[in-house]
C-alpha cells in the first residue's frame, strides 16, 4: 500500500487523520511551502484500502495505491 | 472495471483545471469535499464532459465551477437557478448542475429555487450549506440556528432557520437528500441518484466553515461533530436500517432533536418534468395551428 | 433561408414532432399586410430574426409581447417561451439560454427594467447577446402604467453599475418596430452585447399598417462561432483569428469548456481581480468594440435640413408630432430641420457637433424632464442654443406646442 499525497495541495485540515478507521495517519513534522502540516502514514500494512481518506480530502490530494499481488 | 477504484490522480487530471490549483478554499472547507464527491459521481455515471454545465451564484460554494474542466457559468447572487432554467430548457441534452450556498439559495435566491422546483426543471441543485455567509465574513443566513452569535447578530440571532430539504420537499421536488460533508459515500450515492432523476434533484450538503464557526475549535472537532450529531431520517415505516423512523417531518422539529443534524433521503419520487410537459404542449399547439388553418 | 445551421439539431431531438408538419415563421405571420400594434410588430420582427427563446413577466404595457410569444414559439421547432416568476428570473433565463446558441429576448416596462439592471451588467461582462425590450411608461415607480413616457433613456444607458457599453434603439412607428427589432438581434450577435429596444405605451398599442417580409428577405448576421482547435482556444482573446475586438462565441455542449464569470477575468476567462491591468484591458475592450464601430451602429433620420438654422431633435413617439410641427413650420417659411435619433446609445456625438456648427438653435422634444437634452448641450459645445420642449404626464406633445417653440424668438 502506498499513501501518496500532493504536498502542494494539502492544507493540513486533518480530516484524513480523523476519518481513518485504522488510525494509520497522523500529523507529520513536515510542512509544505505554504506552511501547512502534512499527514503521514504509519503502519501502512494495516490499511484496509477503504479509501475514506481519498474521499474526505477537500483538495483531492490523496491517492492510495494498492500493490497488486499477481497469483 | 470497478469504477470506484479509479485513482484520484486520474480524476484530477481529467476534471480539474490544474493551472488554478490549489483552490482558494480555507483549510477544512467543505466545498472541496463536495467537489471531490461530484467529480466521482459524474465520472462513475460516465456523463460526457462536453455536456456538463455547472451554474453557480455568488459565495464560496459558487467558486467551484471555475475548478472544473467543463462548461461553467458563475452568475449573480441568488440567480443561478434562473440562469440554469434558461440553459436546461433550451438544451435538454445538457447535464446542468447548480452549485449554490445557503445564503445564495435561501435568502436572495429562494424565489427562483421554489419556482424551479415547481416547474420540475430537470437540473441537480447542490446546496452547500455552512449556515453562514462565508465569503463576506460570517453573517447569519436563513439557515443559521436561532440563538447564534455572528457579526450581524452580536446579541444572538432571533430568527428561526429554514430546513432547506424540508422546504424543497414541501415545494414538490422529485428527489431530496441531505448529508453532511463527512458522509462521503452517501453523498456520492445521492448525487449520482439525483443526476439520474428525470425531475429536479436537490442535494443539501451540510458543510463546514472553520474560519467563521469558531465554536468548533479545530477542523477535526468539526468533522467529529458532523459524524456524531447527525441522525438518519427515514420516511419508511418498515425500514430495517439503523435509521431512526420519524413519525413525520414535524417530529424533526421537536426539542428532543434540537441541535441534531437530520440526514438521509427525504423524498424520492418521479413525475413528468418540464420537458415532457413542454413537448406535449408543442403537439397540442401545432395541432391547433393546423386545425385553424383549414 | 439564411438560418444558422445548428438549428438542424432540433428536428432530431427526442420528443420532437417529426410526425407533424413543420411550421415556419412565414406560415405563422399571415397575412403579410396587417393592421398591427407596435408590440405585435416587435414579436413578428423577433420571430423573423430567429428568436426562439423568450422568458418574460407580465407588465403593462408590454404584456402582449409575452402573450404572443407564448402563442407562437411552441409552434416553431426548438422554440420555448416561459413566464418566469419575476423580471430578474426572466433576464437571467434569457442570458443563460443565449449560450445555447439561441437568439433570446425579454420585454418589460419601467419597474421590471429597473429589476433587470444587475443582470444586464452580467450580460455586458460576459459579452452575451440578448435583446431587452423596455416599453416605457410614465414613472417613477408604479407611475402611470398605461401612459407613454420617455423617462428611461438615461437608465437604458447607465442603469447597470460600472463602466459598460450597451446599444439602445428606439423606433417611431409600427413598421419601423419590426425592422429595428431585427436590427437589434443582429447588433447583439455582431457585437456580443445586450441591446435595449425601447418603445412606449403609445407605440405599443397604436395600430398602423404593417408589411411583413418573408424570412428569405431578412438579413441575419449571426454571432461568430469558435472553430479554432481546443488547445489554442481562449474564451476572451480577440484579434487572433481575424481583426476584431469581439471574441468568437462558444456554445454549451461543445469541447471548448468555456468558463463564464461576472468577476473581472483575463482572456483565459479565469477570475483575475487583483490586476488593474487585466481589468482595464477587459473593460476598455467592452467600450472600444462599440465606440470603434460607431458608424455601423449609429443611425438617425434627417429631414428638411437644407439651410436649416433651427433643428428639432426628437425620438420615438414624440418624433411624430415633432415632424408634423416641422412640416407646418416649413410651410410657413421657417428654416427648420428635423433630426430623429433611432440609435440613442451610442450617442451620435460627432454628428450633433457637425450640425451645431451650422445651426443656431436645437429644440429638444422629449416626454421627460430632459435626458437627451443634456447630450445635445454637451455636444453642441456652445455653438448653438438648446431649447427645452419637455412634456410629462402621459400626453403626447401636440404639433402646436412644438410649433410655438419653433416660432419663439
Amino acid at each position: 500500500m502506498k499513501f501518496k499525497i500532493v504536498e502542494e495541495y494539502c492544507k493540513g485540515c486533518g480530516y484524513c487523520i480523523e476519518i481513518c478507521p485504522k488510525n494509520i495517519l497522523k500529523e507529520s513534522n513536515h510542512l509544505n511551502s505554504k506552511g501547512y502540516m502534512l499527514p503521514e502514514a504509519l503502519h501502512l500494512e494495516e490499511c484496509i484500502f477503504c479509501k475514506k481518506c481519498e474521499l474526505i480530502c477537500p483538495e483531492m490530494a490523496i491517492t492510495i495505491e494498492k500493490e497488486e499481488i499477481i497469483a | 472495471m470497478n469504477k470506484l477504484a479509479d485513482s484520484t490522480e486520474k480524476l484530477r487530471e481529467k476534471y480539474l483545471r490544474k493551472e488554478i490549483l490549489p483552490t482558494i478554499f480555507c483549510p477544512g472547507c467543505g466545498n472541496g469535499q463536495v467537489l471531490n464527491y461530484v467529480i466521482r459521481a459524474i465520472d462513475q455515471l460516465n456523463i460526457p464532459q462536453d455536456n456538463l454545465v455547472f451554474v453557480s451564484g455568488i459565495g464560496c460554494s459558487s467558486r467551484l465551477p471555475a475548478y472544473l474542466e467543463a462548461y461553467g457559468i458563475h452568475t449573480t447572487h441568488g440567480r443561478a437557478i434562473a440562469y440554469a432554467t434558461g440553459i436546461k430548457v433550451t438544451n435538454p441534452e445538457l447535464t446542468v448542475i447548480v452549485f449554490t450556498g445557503d445564503g445564495d439559495i435561501s435568502a436572495i435566491g429562494l424565489n427562483h429555487f421554489l419556482h424551479a422546483v415547481r416547474r420540475n426543471i430537470p437540473i441537480t441543485v447542490i446546496c452547500i450549506n455552512n449556515e453562514t455567509y462565508g465569503m463576506t465574513g460570517g453573517q447569519i443566513s436563513p439557515t443559521t440556528p436561532m440563538g447564534s452569535f455572528s457579526t450581524t447578530t452580536p446579541y444572538q440571532n432571533i430568527e428561526h432557520s429554514f430546513n432547506l430539504s424540508f422546504l424543497a420537499k414541501a415545494a414538490g421536488a422529485s428527489y431530496v437528500a441531505r448529508w453532511t460533508t463527512a458522509h462521503s459515500v452517501q453523498a456520492i450515492k445521492s448525487i449520482k441518484k439525483g443526476l439520474q432523476k428525470q425531475g429536479l434533484a436537490f442535494i443539501e450538503m451540510i458543510s463546514s466553515c472553520p474560519v467563521n464557526k469558531k465554536k468548533f475549535g479545530d477542523t477535526r472537532e468539526y468533522l467529529k461533530y458532523f459524524l456524531n450529531e447527525s441522525i438518519r431520517y427515514s420516511p419508511n415505516n418498515n425500514n430495517n436500517t439503523s435509521a431512526h423512523v420519524f413519525k413525520d417531518l414535524n417530529e424533526c422539529f421537536t426539542a428532543h432533536y434540537e441541535g441534531k443534524i437530520i440526514i438521509g433521503e427525504i423524498i424520492d419520487l418521479e413525475k413528468p418534468n418540464y420537458h415532457h410537459l413542454y413537448e406535449e404542449l408543442r403537439v397540442r399547439a401545432k395541432n391547433e395551428f393546423w386545425e385553424r388553418k383549414k | 433561408m439564411r438560418i444558422d445551421l445548428s438549428r438542424d439539431g432540433y428536428n432530431n431531438r427526442k420528443g420532437g414532432n417529426n410526425s407533424l408538419k413543420l411550421i415556419t415563421v412565414d406560415d405563422i405571420l399571415e397575412p403579410k399586410i396587417q393592421f398591427a400594434t407596435g408590440n405585435e410588430a416587435i414579436v413578428y420582427g423577433a420571430l423573423l430574426a430567429n428568436c426562439r427563446f423568450y422568458a418574460g413577466y407580465p407588465i403593462t404595457p408590454a404584456t402582449e409581447i409575452l402573450e404572443l410569444m407564448a402563442r407562437y414559439l411552441p409552434l416553431l421547432d426548438g422554440g420555448y417561451c416561459l413566464q418566469m416568476e419575476d423580471e430578474i428570473a426572466a433576464i437571467a433565463a434569457i442570458i443563460g439560454a443565449s449560450w445555447n446558441n439561441y437568439r433570446t429576448m425579454t420585454a418589460t416596462s419601467g419597474p421590471g427594467f429597473s429589476l433587470m439592471q444587475e443582470n444586464i451588467g452580467y450580460a455586458c461582462m460576459t459579452e452575451t447577446p440578448c435583446v431587452i425590450v423596455n416599453v416605457q411608461r410614465s414613472g417613477p415607480s408604479t407611475g402611470q402604467p398605461t401612459k407613454p413616457a420617455q423617462g428611461d433613456i438615461m437608465e437604458a444607458r447607465w442603469g447597470t453599475h460600472g463602466d459598460h457599453n450597451v446599444i439602445v434603439l428606439y423606433p417611431n412607428s409600427v413598421q419601423e418596430s419590426l425592422w429595428v427589432t431585427i436590427r437589434a438581434f443582429n447588433l447583439a450577435d455582431k457585437y456580443r452585447v445586450p441591446v435595449i429596444l425601447l418603445s412606449d405605451a403609445a407605440l405599443a398599442h397604436t395600430r398602423e399598417k404593417l408589411k411583413i417580409p418573408f424570412q428569405n428577405d431578412i438579413d441575419i448576421i449571426n454571432r461568430i462561432p469558435v472553430t479554432i482547435e481546443k488547445a489554442k482556444y481562449h474564451p476572451f482573446r480577440t484579434g487572433y483569428t481575424y481583426p476584431s475586438k469581439v471574441p468568437e462565441m462558444d456554445t454549451f455542449g461543445q469541447k471548448y469548456h468555456t468558463y463564464l464569470t461576472g468577476l473581472t477575468h483575463d482572456w483565459k476567462a479565469y477570475p483575475s481581480t487583483d490586476s488593474a491591468k487585466v481589468h482595464e484591458q477587459l473593460v476598455r475592450r467592452f467600450y472600444e468594440k462599440i465606440v470603434d464601430n460607431h458608424s455601423d451602429i449609429v443611425s438617425m433620420e434627417l429631414k428638411y435640413m437644407q439651410n436649416a438654422d433651427i433643428v428639432v431633435v426628437a425620438y420615438g413617439i414624440a418624433s411624430r408630432p415633432a415632424l408634423a410641427a416641422v412640416e407646418q413650420a416649413r410651410a410657413e417659411g421657417y428654416k427648420v430641420g428635423y433630426l430623429r435619433l433611432i440609435t440613442l446609445w451610442p450617442f451620435p456625438h460627432d454628428e450633433i457637433y457637425e450640425i451645431s456648427l451650422d445651426v443656431k438653435k436645437f429644440i429638444v422634444v422629449e416626454m421627460n424632464l430632459g435626458q437627451i437634452y443634456h447630450k445635445i448641450v454637451e455636444y453642441s459645445r456652445g455653438n448653438s442654443d438648446v431649447i427645452k420642449c419637455f412634456k410629462i404626464g402621459g400626453e403626447l406633445h401636440s404639433p402646436g406646442e412644438i410649433l410655438k417653440k419653433i416660432k419663439k424668438r
